[in-house]
């Protein structure tokens, strides 16, 4: 049985009880329904911005999952979702707990890739609003754009089995890329029989795309560094010109999500599960739902990590054209989804435990020495990208052993919005911005002018706050700065 | 005919619609939904030159909304067609049936990840009549 939700009862400051000066809990007596305390990691500044809309009662929400382990957890980041917040992270016991599309998102394995190059940015200042338009012309932005790939039904197939090595099979970048992408770019429980043929119409022809929304593909410059070890081993360096990529499954991932969530409704008086809001709908992971959900999630991940791979490629094409030799080599630093569900091993309570993670809108962090790490950055930890606006630094950290304790390995994974797009298009004149932009040396292509106003720096939180809180609460620490210089957005 | 007016939502975009009848709020709402898909078009319906019939069945007459109005979106995406009306044969509280009207496009003004159940609740006003709240994740 679902109820309909409870977005009245918004959860006031007093209460959650203050555990640290970045940590707060709303404890297990505050709705009889919660089988586990719901946490928020923030500074005092941003849990009040937090507590402006629903986000902590859909956390209370997730607290009464069946099976979810320790705490429902928040992020400093964390605004109103559906079903779960954006910024929400929730451990469910396996194989029994359940697993909830709606604890992955819409857009499952949406996520950022980062990429090295050789350009120092004084020496190719001068070809950004170039490289701009080329990489806008390279990689198709905006809703309902195709790719250059597109495949048969059965190749199709192939490509939701082997994720990121079959864009690299079919020449898209090399075998070197796949080391450092989460999961090497496949989850082997990808299974293209549980997905309907309407998402796969929708894939066919979109990897390789942006979207639009938040998505962007970004060339930066590293414009700080705060841990020059952690920052070596990255390969990266003060000046140096940087690529990053945030996009997810498009309409592949989409439809499965959306087809998945729908089945669910009607099942959850056949699990005997009652819950606060259908927009958790789960199912048990060890029933044949969950199992049949779980290897389409994994398929629409395989998805998303090719599609970034393909964007990888077009983006060194770009680059070349731009830039002949100067370009020189373009490495993956790593890749890294912040909507997914994983199974991980996990402390609680003293003992090593399987769990099914769920991240949605929170990016896996996981500290030094975790054995699914590349070797080279085993000794540092995982690598962590927190992207701000098209107009505000963004920040790459790693991942902490405190942070693997404390939220199983996750930090935040934006700045997070604090303006409805609404209001963004009624304050913003894109011109305007684009002009201003361009003043600050930040070339913006774009595929719609509304949705440069949506995505305007003023309608998000200050990235700067949200890193620091995320330092401070120990789940990641700062490696370096960027700033962006050239933008493409859908 | 009802209404639909637009409504602030931090991450996503989203729709208050209200009707006197529940036929004309699923009607009202695939308007709504062609507003956020391409603004210019919404109130060209005219122009609307391909159908097709569809038929949705689920748990609750919320519950068949969001999945009504997925459906279309999901046709908008395989077809790159914005719909613009839909004449609704059959309705009721767990199932619909209704040719949908649409016209190819080149482009969404947004790239509409789903319909979601977030808020959505059909419920009867003080005026009497039917309304609730539809939220898009973008």
């Amino acid at each position: 049985m679902i109820l309909e939700p409870k977005y009245m009862n918004m959860v006031k400051k007093e209460q959650l009880e203050k555990i640290t000066d970045f940590l707060w809990e709303i404890p297990m007596s505050t709705r009889g329904d919660m089988r586990v305390p719901a946490r928020v990691y923030a500074s005092e500044e941003g849990l009040e911005a937090i507590l402006e809309d629903d986000s902590l009662d859909q956390l209370i929400n997730v607290s009464t999952l069946p099976g979810i382990q320790k705490a429902a957890i928040a992020m400093p980041d964390a605004h109103q979702g559906y079903g779960f917040p954006i910024g929400g992270v929730a451990a469910t016991k396996f194989p029994e707990g359940v697993i909830s599309p709606g604890g992955i998102g819409y857009d499952i394995n949406c996520g950022v890739r980062l990429l090295s190059t050789d350009a120092d940015y004084q020496e190719i200042k001068g070809e950004m609003e170039n490289l701009a338009q080329e990489l806008y012309s390279h990689v198709p932005a905006g809703a309902g754009k195709s790719g250059p790939v597109n495949l048969s039904h059965n190749e199709f197939n192939r490509l939701l089995q082997r994720g990121a090595e079959w864009a690299v099979g079919a020449g898209y970048g090399g075998s070197e890329d796949l080391e450092y992408i989460e999961a090497n770019g496949k989850l082997e429980q990808a299974n293209p029989a549980v997905i309907s043929k309407r998402a796969k119409q929708r894939g066919q022809d979109q990897a390789g795309t942006l979207g639009g929304g938040n998505h962007f593909l970004e060339v930066d410059r590293v414009s700080d560094i705060f841990d020059k070890d952690a920052a070596d081993a990255f390969g990266l360096h003060e000046n140096q010109v940087v690529v990053f990529i945030h996009t997810g499954s498009r309409g592949f991932g989409h439809q499965v999500a959306t087809d998945y969530v729908k089945k669910f409704q009607s099942k959850m008086t056949d699990y005997g599960i009652d819950l606060p809001d259908r927009g958790l709908a789960c199912a048990p992971m060890d029933s044949g739902d969950g199992k049949d959900y779980y290897q389409a999630m994994a398929a629409g991940a395989n998805f998303a990590w090719c599609n970034r791979q393909v964007i990888t490629s077009q983006v060194r094409k770009a680059f070349r054209n731009v830039l002949g030799s100067q370009a020189g080599k373009i490495d993956v630093v790593y890749d890294i989804s912040h909507n997914i569900a994983k199974l991980e091993e996990h402390r609680i309570n003293g003992s090593s435990q399987k769990v099914i993670v769920h991240r949605k809108g929170a990016t896996r962090a996981f500290g030094p020495d975790h054995p699914e790490l590349p070797e080279s950055y085993k000794k540092i930890g995982q690598p962590v990208f927190i992207p701000g606006s098209m107009g505000t630094s963004s920040y790459v950290l790693t991942g902490t052993s405190e942070g693997m304790e404390s939220t199983f390995g996750s930090t935040c994974h934006g700045a997070g919005r604090n303006m409805s797009r609404t209001a963004a298009k009624k304050q913003v004149d894109p011109n305007k911005l684009l002009r201003r932009l361009k003043e600050q040396d930040i070339h913006v292509r774009a595929a719609s002018h509304s949705g440069v106003a949506e995505e305007a720096p003023l309608a998000y939180k200050e990235v700067d706050m949200v890193v620091d809180a995320v330092e401070k609460a120990g789940l990641a620490k700062r490696v370096l700065r960027m700033r962006p210089t050239a933008v493409v957005k859908g | 005919m009802g209404t639909y007016r637009e409504i602030d939502h931090t991450a996503d975009k989203g729709f208050k619609v209200e009707a006197e009848d529940l036929h004309d709020l699923f009607e009202t709402s695939v308007q709504g939904l062609a507003y956020m898909c391409r603004e210019d078009l919404a109130e060209n319906a005219e122009t609307a030159s391909e159908s097709y019939i569809i038929d949705v069945e689920s748990e609750d007459v919320t519950g068949l909304l969001v999945d009504f109005l997925s459906e279309i979106l999901t046709m908008s995406h395989i077809h790159r067609m914005v719909f613009l009306k839909a004449d609704i044969n059959e309705l009721n509280e767990k199932n619909i049936r209704a040719e949908i009207y649409g016209k190819k496009v080149d482009h969404f003004d947004e790239d509409i990840k789903a319909v979601t159940y977030h808020q959505a609740d059909i419920r009867k006003n003080d005026q009497g009549n039917y309304e609730t709240t539809v939220v898009f994740d973008v």
